[in-house]
């Protein structure tokens, strides 16, 4: 058994230990997403039994109950519990971990690419000079390379933290345990692809997905609103930065180029707005001729016809009727060419973002800025929120439809106490 | 005559253009061994007519189906899709994408905010510096670093250039792995409401960007002088690059004073930072790069990320004429990007017509282009046989 979780122990569990071993796992993880520190706790122990398969269940829940946010918790808390407990290596521990890794890979028939880069990882790593050297090497060392064909660390190739040639990358010695860690994330997502729906005709395995769901995935606000065109400069108010920035460019130069115009349909629509409100309300803007500035060069006379099949097509009445999901956080935040929009807290310089939070004149810019700099504009944009209490579960899916699902609720409450 | 422009009598034109100067031959076969395993007849093609009509999920079994479907529809606008697990009309929705060439598109208009010759769809000599710079930085990269080596560079018709990708491993590539190709090229990032768009940190520099300076240096003083960034008033939108408040006025102090061209006040400048860094040795972790991050600003290639990402986005095809413009899409090879004179690009006017003073010339630049695409279809028919034979081999291995 490995902390690397590629084989899932055999045996037998009484159903009610099983349930504990699940239940503990996860108030676990989510210790360890809150950035705690690592603690002693009996159904966690490295190499264990009860560590593995508390993994494997948790990983079978998590697709049974098909979740997003739920999977992408479980994901980025195994990985982090990973880079944790890798750091707290010894140079023995790093060698047996990857002699046990070795014997597995050479056990197991597959067709996953990763696997190979993981091999020729391990092949280094368990020599005994390889392994002193990681845990006392400097920060940027690069005595030592291995050479990964590209497809097999895009991230590194993404942030150019890598040389290439010729397609293969030379992935230096300081960032082998990075590396590790990334390969641990690629599985995971591999695992929690897996198709497992015969598992989940079993009723004990039904419960414990039933349980785990109230317990963790609290159902987002409903919003059962209806949103009509009108009311939309009403409601901005509540919209988040990146929104609002959309709303008040489209009011002003009555165009959006077409990935804003494309994100800010698809937010309207989440957060309430019917087709026909929509029609009527992108009509209203563009029957205007544009504002100078934007060179669009469409208009409601000549695109009608275009822009209402978009605008169909995104809420599933045309083509292949595809449900459209509103945009989230961390896709606004990786959109470098975004023209006239991108997150606020990320893309845009400090006066046109102070220009934007004009209504938010509680908040500590200071604070604020701290967070920027961090690069954790997720929580920059949440500190304009009042009384947040529970966030965790938000923050690494947070999305504009909650943040103003959110502002709307605080809003209402604000209200009916006043 | 060049300039003269009429979209209606397109659809008398484009017929005899499709069958005697569109090189239907190698057209199909580039096709073909860029869908290979997959058959021709699962890539999708899509035609744009006359009255804006848009045709989508079209599909050809060989050169004789395109032959036929040309004369039929006679699209103003022919686009090349990805490779389905179906055919396509048979699919549709619910077809797969099984692969497609990795694409790039550069487009002038994206350099608006930089040039100061043209803007919109104008394009002139001094702006296409522009893109040979992209193309120069681009194709390097995708060579030296990833080790592709069918690149295919094409003119988009008007103001910008396309470039493919069909080397196997590129065409398999999924979305995430274009994503990071994506983004391992993008350096500058921000939109409108963001003036400082390249920031380089203070570490060293990766060989990839140094490679690209290394290729601006070898343009930018030109480029200086054609398009007069520090002129009076684009000196404001300079000054926004640099967020060293004392060093920003000192800048702004001597060179509103300048009245000379662009190129002095470049020199200026770099004095000035030059003597601030050796006086402020403490300040220099923020600027180290300064300088480097002007040049990309200005000159590193603009990439519509989207186009590369989007697995299975419809670009326009090579050699298909441009409706606003008469222009051919041509192939050319990026080392000869910076001989390309856009007046020198056949239409579809100076082509079909000999009375036209440019016909000669245009006819010979078109055999050209045609001649490189041919070679590079060849080339790629080669790589694949070779690359079919050894996967044939190993699979024999027991």
């Amino acid at each position: 058994m490995s902390i690397f979780y590629m084989t899932p122990v055999k045996g037998e569990i009484p159903v009610h230990l099983l349930e504990v071993i699940v239940v503990q796992r996860l108030e676990y993880l989510k210790l360890v997403l809150k950035g705690e520190n690592i603690t002693y706790n009996e159904y966690l122990i490295e190499d264990s039994l009860y560590d593995n398969v508390g993994h494997f269940t948790l990983c079978i829940v998590a697709i049974l109950n098909g979740n997003r946010e739920f999977l992408m918790f479980l994901t980025k808390t195994e990985t982090e519990l990973f880079r944790l407990r890798t750091n707290l290596f010894s140079t023995y521990e790093l060698r047996c971990f990857a002699k046990k890794l070795l014997k597995t890979i050479k056990k197991i028939v597959t067709e996953l690419s990763f696997v190979n880069s993981l091999e020729i990882l391990c092949q280094h790593l368990v020599l005994k000079h390889m392994a002193k050297h990681i845990l006392t090497h400097a920060k940027k060392c690069c005595e030592h390379k291995i050479n990964i064909p590209f497809k097999q660390c895009l991230s590194f190739v993404a942030n150019r933290q890598v040389e290439l040639s010729n397609g293969v990358a030379l992935v230096p010695c300081s960032k082998w345990k990075q590396y590790l860690v990334s390969l641990f994330e690629e599985y995971m997502n591999y695992k929690l692809k897996t198709n497992i729906r015969r598992v989940g005709v079993d009723p004990r395995i039904n419960n414990l997905v039933n349980r785990l769901d109230k317990e963790f995935i609290s159902s987002l606000l409903n919003q059962s609103n209806i949103l009509l065109c009108k009311d939309v400069d009403n409601v901005s108010k509540y919209f988040p930065l990146c929104m609002l920035n959309l709303h008040q460019t489209l009011r002003q130069k009555h165009r959006l180029s077409h990935s804003q115009r494309f994100y800010y349909t698809l937010f309207l629509k989440s957060i309430g707005m019917p087709v026909q409100e929509a029609i009527e309300f992108w009509k209203a803007e563009y029957t205007q001729s544009p504002d100078g500035n934007h060179r669009c060069s469409h208009s409601w006379e000549q695109d009608e016809k275009k822009i209402v099949y978009g605008i169909r097509h995104m809420y599933g009445l045309e083509g292949a009727r595809k449900n459209y999901v509103s945009v989230n956080c961390h896709r606004i935040q990786s959109m470098d060419n975004c023209a006239e929009g991108g997150c606020p807290f990320k893309y845009f310089d400090d006066k046109k973002l102070f220009k934007l939070l004009e209504n938010h004149s509680q908040i500590s810019m200071s604070q604020l800025y701290e967070l920027k700099k961090k690069k954790q504009y997720t929580s920059a944009c949440i500190l304009t929120l009042n009384n947040i209490e529970e966030c965790d579960n938000y923050r690494f899916n947070f999305t504009p439809v909650e943040y103003f699902s959110l502002n709307l609720k605080q809003n209402l409450l604000h209200e009916i106490n006043e | 005559m060049i300039g003269e422009h009429n979209e209606n009598i397109l659809s008398d034109m484009l017929p005899t253009y499709y069958a005697r100067q569109f090189p239907q031959n190698i057209f199909c076969r580039w096709l073909a061994c860029g869908s290979s395993p997959q058959p021709l007849c699962n890539r999708e093609l899509s035609f744009t007519l006359a009255d804006d009509v848009y045709l989508r999920y079209l599909s050809i079994s060989h050169q004789k189906d395109l032959q036929t479907l040309l004369q039929k529809k006679c699209p103003h606008k022919l686009d090349v899709g990805a490779v389905y697990n179906t055919k396509p009309s048979v699919g549709r929705h619910d077809a797969v994408v099984i692969s497609r060439e990795l694409v790039f598109d550069i487009d002038l208009t994206d350099y608006d905010e930089i040039r100061t010759c043209c803007q919109e769809a104008r394009v002139c000599e001094k702006c296409w510096k522009f893109m040979v710079i992209a193309c120069e930085i681009i194709d390097k990269a995708l060579k030296d670093d990833f080790g592709f080596q069918s690149i295919l560079w094409v003119f988009s018709g008007r103001r910008g250039i396309h470039c493919w990708v069909s080397d196997y491993e590129a065409r398999t590539l999924d979305s995430p792995g274009r994503g990071a190709i994506a983004d391992y090229l993008c350096l500058i990032v921000g939109g409108e409401n963001q003036s400082k768009k390249v920031h380089l940190g203070n570490e060293n520099l990766h060989s990839s960007i140094r490679r690209a300076l290394n290729i601006i240096d070898k343009y930018f003083e030109q480029l200086l002088q054609d398009q007069e960034f520090l002129a009076t008033d684009k000196l404001n939108s300079f000054l926004k690059l640099i967020l060293d408040d004392a060093l920003k006025s000192q800048v702004e102090t001597t060179l509103k004073k300048m009245q000379e061209p662009s190129l002095n006040k470049w020199n200026t400048f770099i004095n000035i930072y030059e003597n601030y860094c050796r006086e402020n040795g403490n300040v220099i972790r923020k600027i180290k790069y300064l300088i480097e991050e002007i040049k990309i600003q200005y000159c590193y290639p603009r990439l519509d990320v989207n186009v590369t990402k989007g697995f299975n986005h419809l670009l326009k095809s090579p050699f298909s004429i441009h409706p606003k413009t008469g222009k051919v899409s041509v192939v050319f090879k990026s080392a000869n990007a910076k001989n390309l004179k856009i007046d020198e690009i056949p239409t579809i006017y100076s082509l079909l017509d000999d009375s036209v003073a440019e016909n000669n010339q245009h006819e010979t630049n078109m055999k050209a282009a045609v001649k490189i695409f041919q070679e590079l279809v060849f080339a790629l028919e080669k790589t694949e046989a070779m690359r079919k034979r050894s996967d044939a081999n190993t699979s024999l291995d027991f």
